[in-house]
C-alpha cells in the first residue's frame, strides 16, 4: 500500500472519528488512529484484504459511535428515540422497495434474507450516522458535507456489494 | 458486583494477564487468543477499555507516547479474571460429568 493511500484512510478514518463523544475523543482518538493504521497494513497482505478491512471497519465504527453518544451523559446533547425511529422508519420504508417488488414478481429482484438484512443493517447505520451529524455538526455547509459523505460511504460499499469495485477501489492505490 | 463480562471484555482481560499491553496489542493478542474468532476494531476495543477504566477492573500505565497507552490488569480485574476462569472451569468439569459433550456431539472435548 502506497504512503498516499494510507495517509487517505487515515484523514478518512479521523474523519469518522468526530462523531465520537468530544471527551472520548480526547481520551482516545490518537490511540485509536494508531490502531487503525497498523490494522491497515495487515489487512493489506491478509486474504480479503482492505476492502474487508474498511467493510469492517465502518461497521465497528457505526456501532460505537452510536454506542458512545448514548452512554456520554456528560454535557451535550443525547440521543432522543426520534433520532432512532426516523432512520429505523426510512430503512423500512427504501428496503419495502424490493419487498414489493419481489411480491409482484417483477424481474431483477431477487433478494434473499441475508440480502435485506445487509442493506437494513447499511441503511439504518448510515441513518444514524446522518442523525448523529445533525446533532453534533453547527455549520449547516459543515453539516451538509459531512451528510453527503457518509451517503456516499454507503453507496461505494453497496456498489461494491452489488458488482465488485475492488480493482478500481481508490484507496488500493493502482 | 455479579456482572458477567463480554466476550470482548474477556478477552482483553486475559490478553492483559500476563503483561501489560497497548491498545493495537491488545488487538492482536485477542485475534490468536480467540482463533481468530473475536477481531476488535479500534470502536469496540476502545469502548471496552473505556468501561474497564471506568470499572477499575484495568489502568493506563504512564507512557509518553499518546498513540501508544499501555494498559494493565488492577488486583479487581486480576480477581474478576479469575473468578470467570473458575466459572468457566466449573461450567466445562460440570458438562464432563454429566457427559454432555459427547450427548451434544462434541466427543473431542470429552477427555
Amino acid at each position: 500500500m502506497s504512503k498516499e493511500s494510507l495517509q487517505r484512510s487515515e484523514n478518512i478514518y479521523s474523519f469518522i472519528l468526530k462523531f465520537y463523544p468530544k471527551s472520548y475523543q480526547e481520551h482516545f482518538g490518537e490511540e485509536m488512529k494508531f490502531v487503525f493504521s497498523e490494522s491497515l497494513k495487515d489487512a493489506n497482505t491478509e486474504k480479503g484484504g482492505v476492502v474487508d478491512f474498511w467493510i469492517r471497519t465502518i461497521i465497528d465504527s457505526g456501532k460505537s459511535i452510536i454506542k458512545e453518544n448514548l452512554e456520554n451523559r456528560k454535557g451535550g446533547e443525547k440521543m432522543k428515540n426520534k433520532n432512532i425511529a426516523r432512520p429505523l422508519v426510512a430503512t423500512l420504508a427504501i428496503l419495502s422497495v424490493p419487498f414489493l417488488a419481489m411480491l409482484i414478481s417483477i424481474d431483477g429482484f431477487a433478494w434473499s434474507l441475508f440480502d435485506f438484512m445487509l442493506m437494513g443493517t447499511l441503511i439504518f447505520g448510515t441513518g444514524l450516522a446522518v442523525e448523529v451529524a445533525n446533532m453534533k455538526i453547527k455549520n449547516k455547509n459543515h453539516m451538509i458535507v459531512a451528510v453527503a459523505a457518509i451517503v456516499l460511504a454507503l453507496l461505494v460499499v453497496w456498489v461494491h456489494l452489488a458488482v465488485g469495485i475492488v480493482d478500481t477501489w481508490p484507496l488500493v492505490g493502482s | 458486583m455479579d456482572k458477567h463480562l463480554s466476550q470482548s471484555e474477556f478477552y482483553i482481560l486475559l490478553s492483559l494477564a500476563i503483561k501489560e499491553r497497548h491498545g493495537y496489542e491488545i488487538m492482536k493478542q485477542v485475534k490468536e487468543d480467540s482463533s481468530q474468532k473475536v477481531i476488535l476494531g479500534p470502536g469496540t476495543l476502545y469502548g471496552s477499555i473505556k468501561r474497564m477504566l471506568e470499572g477499575s477492573f484495568i489502568k493506563e500505565t504512564p507512557g509518553d507516547n499518546p498513540r501508544r497507552k499501555y494498559y494493565t490488569l488492577t488486583e479487581k480485574g486480576r480477581k474478576y479474571l479469575s473468578s470467570e476462569l473458575q466459572r468457566y472451569n466449573d461450567a466445562v468439569e460440570l458438562a464432563k460429568r454429566k457427559k454432555l459433550f459427547k450427548e451434544l456431539g462434541l466427543a473431542k472435548f470429552a477427555l
